[in-house]
């Protein structure tokens, strides 16, 4: 009996985990829009690695490579959720280049710098154009390789620094206090970000800050710490630097629930969430750095995409050009109906013939 | 035939000294927790400027709502000697299906105060399965509970979607947002959770069994008590509360995210254990509980107000709850460490 028992509930576990893939596969399928199934012979697979569907980033990322796939017959996207887990994530791309042979592209978004010299051995073996987004590692970089690319990433130090600005700009005679939240030491993105505030801060003598605390990416925790910062400095806070779009939502609502209000408290995030659009249109979230997903997809396939069909020669272009920042979009009261038009209405136009989109500077290769 | 008697006297007389002795100092261990909490509390009011002000009282309170309703969840669980690992996911689902079920901009569902207890009632449905399989399939409490925690973090994923749906029910946002007396009805919540917790262990036979499951289960099923039963019911006790706890989590912030119930398994555990509940079962309580939130939280706003930089931060908080624990914690050979 009790095995039976024991039996029948692995079979419900099993089902209850099939039936989760099922759904992630449906969304996959179709995110897929219009390809036909099939053999995948005489056709370019074009693989996203990236963390998972359940962030509005990615998605988006999706629908922009689906574009690109619409754009050019012949195509088929394939999306691989690793889940923050980078073993998968290297497993998946092993499984998807033997899938694709030769006719096949990759957009990897690491999980962690530490697998990239492996994703760089894999590819150049199978001879597989591809590029890398966010996280670079030292010592593998495009320019060592013939099929890696391009690596491209928003230019978090930029973005913050263009948000924090327009905050202190808000500032009457540019003087005031500011409480700088991070999400998380010792992290790339955290560092960044909080770099270009203090860059910033450098430009505004008058803006003293009160503290800086880290909030570990979580809502809930930079919450309870705005409430604590509250209480302690009260109405001497002017402003708070939060390091994502989630963090300064539920700062935002810890604020009210203090009964402070954002006219007094001024809010800025990072990432673009719709969520922080909709909060910038209703005047509560003062700015935000768009990550402009919806191009790094575009940037990054259609460099791959022509390496792959011989447009681009990774060996004889501008080498410079094969690790660069590209743009995010600075959202904020002042231009947020434009934003809505040009990237929530509408999407922006990608030039998928066009090498190395989005341009703005180099990354620094060390010699 | 005075002697044999004299020297029974003296045995007995020695044992019951010996009890004495050992209740002398479970009871000296048991204040140790307090003792933490009004020393800490002495260190920070002198220390940090605007700890001890009526203000700051009160946001410390209304911070314990979300810790304190997982933590009396687990509490139950833990007593019986089992663990209780699902609280991320099931707080997380929790929250995620409530913001579907009150009036929220993805579905054209309003159902108010029912949306909350069905959320809740999924939750604890969670909770009793995990303890079913535990106690049926005999499958260590850890696995089952951390299994499902990814399976609720998986269905909240799947049933929000990419884009967390904005809650719009002003009813249930003033949960968080409006308070009685300073302190948000989310911790009014809590403190009335608190207390029902407080009523079931002390005076109910359920709360008597999971002392006595926890202690030594053979015990109580030799006079007929069904253990099992006691152990569901502690599950989806805990189910529920974690559902609870992503109710008030999605009040809180407005949306129903994946990342409410992001790490609140820790921190809750911490503060149970901190409290001088035994992880080895049959020692401790909902009181105990309750003290080592406060603990917790203290120590928090604490830091920050001392203006304490993050990265001492998380090192001086694991020195001290450490220290606490040690302090707390009965050992001996009696005593499983696991």
């Amino acid at each position: 009996m009790k095995k039976i028992f024991a039996w029948m509930v692995a079979g419900a576990m099993i089902a209850s985990i099939l039936t989760g893939c099922g759904g992630n596969t449906g969304g996959g399928a179709a995110n897929g829009g219009g390809e036909e199934g099939g053999s995948a012979a005489g056709k370019c697979l074009i693989g996203l690695s990236v963390r998972g569907l359940d962030n509005p980033y990615y998605v988006e990322l999706v629908s922009s490579a689906d574009a690109f796939s619409e754009a050019h017959p012949g195509t088929e996207i394939v999306t691989m959720e690793h889940h923050g887990d980078e073993q998968k994530q290297v497993n998946d791309i092993k499984s998807f280049l033997a899938r694709g042979g030769s006719d096949c592209i990759l957009y990897v978004d690491p999980q962690s710098a530490t697998i990239n010299a492996e994703i760089a051995q894999l590819c150049e073996d199978a001879g597989v154009y591809w590029t890398s987004t966010w996280t670079m590692a030292e010592d593998v970089y495009p320019q060592d390789y013939q099929y890696y690319a391009a690596h491209q990433t928003v230019d978090n130090t930029a973005g913050a620094y263009e948000t924090a600005k327009v905050m202190f700009d808000t500032f009457p005679d540019k003087t005031g206090n500011v409480l700088l939240m991070e999400g998380a030491l010792a992290n790339d993105a955290s560092d960044e970000r909080t770099a270009g505030w203090l860059q910033a801060l450098e430009e505004y003598p008058n803006i003293t800050v009160l503290d800086q605390q880290v909030c570990d990416w979580d809502p809930q925790v930079g919450m309870d710490l705005a409430q604590t910062w509250v209480t302690r400095y009260g109405d001497d806070i002017d402003g708070i630097c939060c390091p994502n779009d989630s963090v300064a939502l539920a700062v935002i609502e810890g604020l009210k629930a203090k009964g402070k209000s954002t006219d007094d408290i001024k809010i800025i995030g990072f990432d673009g969430n719709q969520d922080a659009i909709t909060s910038i249109e209703n005047g509560d979230m003062l700015a935000t750095t768009y990550a402009n997903a919806w191009c790094q997809g575009g940037y990054g396939i259609s460099t791959a995409y022509n390496a792959y069909i011989g447009e681009l020669d990774t060996q004889s272009c501008d080498q410079s050009k094969r690790a660069y920042y590209s743009s995010g979009v600075t959202v904020s009261s002042e231009n947020i109906q434009e934003f809505i038009q040009n990237y929530v209405d509408s999407k922006p136009v990608v030039d998928y013939s066009q090498s190395f989109g989005g341009f703005v500077r180099a990354i620094e290769i060390p010699a | 035939m005075a002697n044999p008697q004299a020297a029974s006297l003296s045995v007995a007389d020695e044992f019951v000294q010996k009890i004495e002795r050992k209740n002398r100092k479970d009871r000296i261990i048991q204040l140790v927790p307090v003792f933490v909490l009004v020393g800490l509390y002495l260190v920070f009011s002198v220390a940090a400027p605007g700890f001890a002000s009526l203000e700051n009282l009160i946001t410390m309170l209304g911070q314990t709502a979300l810790p304190l309703t997982v933590a009396l969840g687990i509490t139950f669980v833990i007593i019986t000697g089992c663990i209780d690992l699902s609280v991320d996911g099931v707080m997380s689902l929790g929250g995620c299906v409530v913001s579907l079920l009150v009036m929220n901009n993805m579905t054209s569902l309003s159902l108010g105060i029912a949306g909350v207890l069905l959320s809740v009632a999924v939750c604890a449905l969670i909770g009793f399965f995990v303890g079913l399989i535990h106690v049926k399939a005999r499958i260590p409490s850890f696995m089952v509970s951390y299994g499902f925690s990814g399976i609720a973090a998986g269905v909240a994923t799947a049933v929000t979607g990419a884009v967390a749906p904005t809650i719009l029910d002003e009813g249930f946002r003033n949960l968080a947002l409006t308070n009685f007396l300073g302190i948000p009805y989310t911790a009014w919540i809590s403190f009335a959770v608190f207390a029902v917790a407080y009523i079931i262990q002390e005076y109910t036979a359920f709360g008597r069994y999971l002392f006595a499951v926890g202690n030594d289960e053979s015990i109580p099923k030799v006079i007929g008590v069904n253990t099992q039963s006691v152990k569901l019911k502690a599950f989806a006790w805990s189910g529920a509360l974690i559902g609870l706890a992503g109710v008030l989590g999605a009040s809180r912030i407005g949306m129903g995210t994946t990342l409410i119930g992001k790490n609140n398994l820790f921190p809750a555990m911490t503060a149970v254990v901190l409290g001088g509940t035994s992880l080895s079962g049959g020692r401790g309580g909902v009181l105990n509980t309750l003290l080592g939130i406060l603990i917790v939280t203290e120590l928090n706003n604490g830091l920050v107000l001392l203006g304490v930089s993050s990265d001492l931060q998380t090192g001086i908080q694991s020195l001290i709850i450490l220290a606490a624990v040690a302090l707390s914690s009965v050992r001996g050979r009696r005593v499983v460490s696991k």
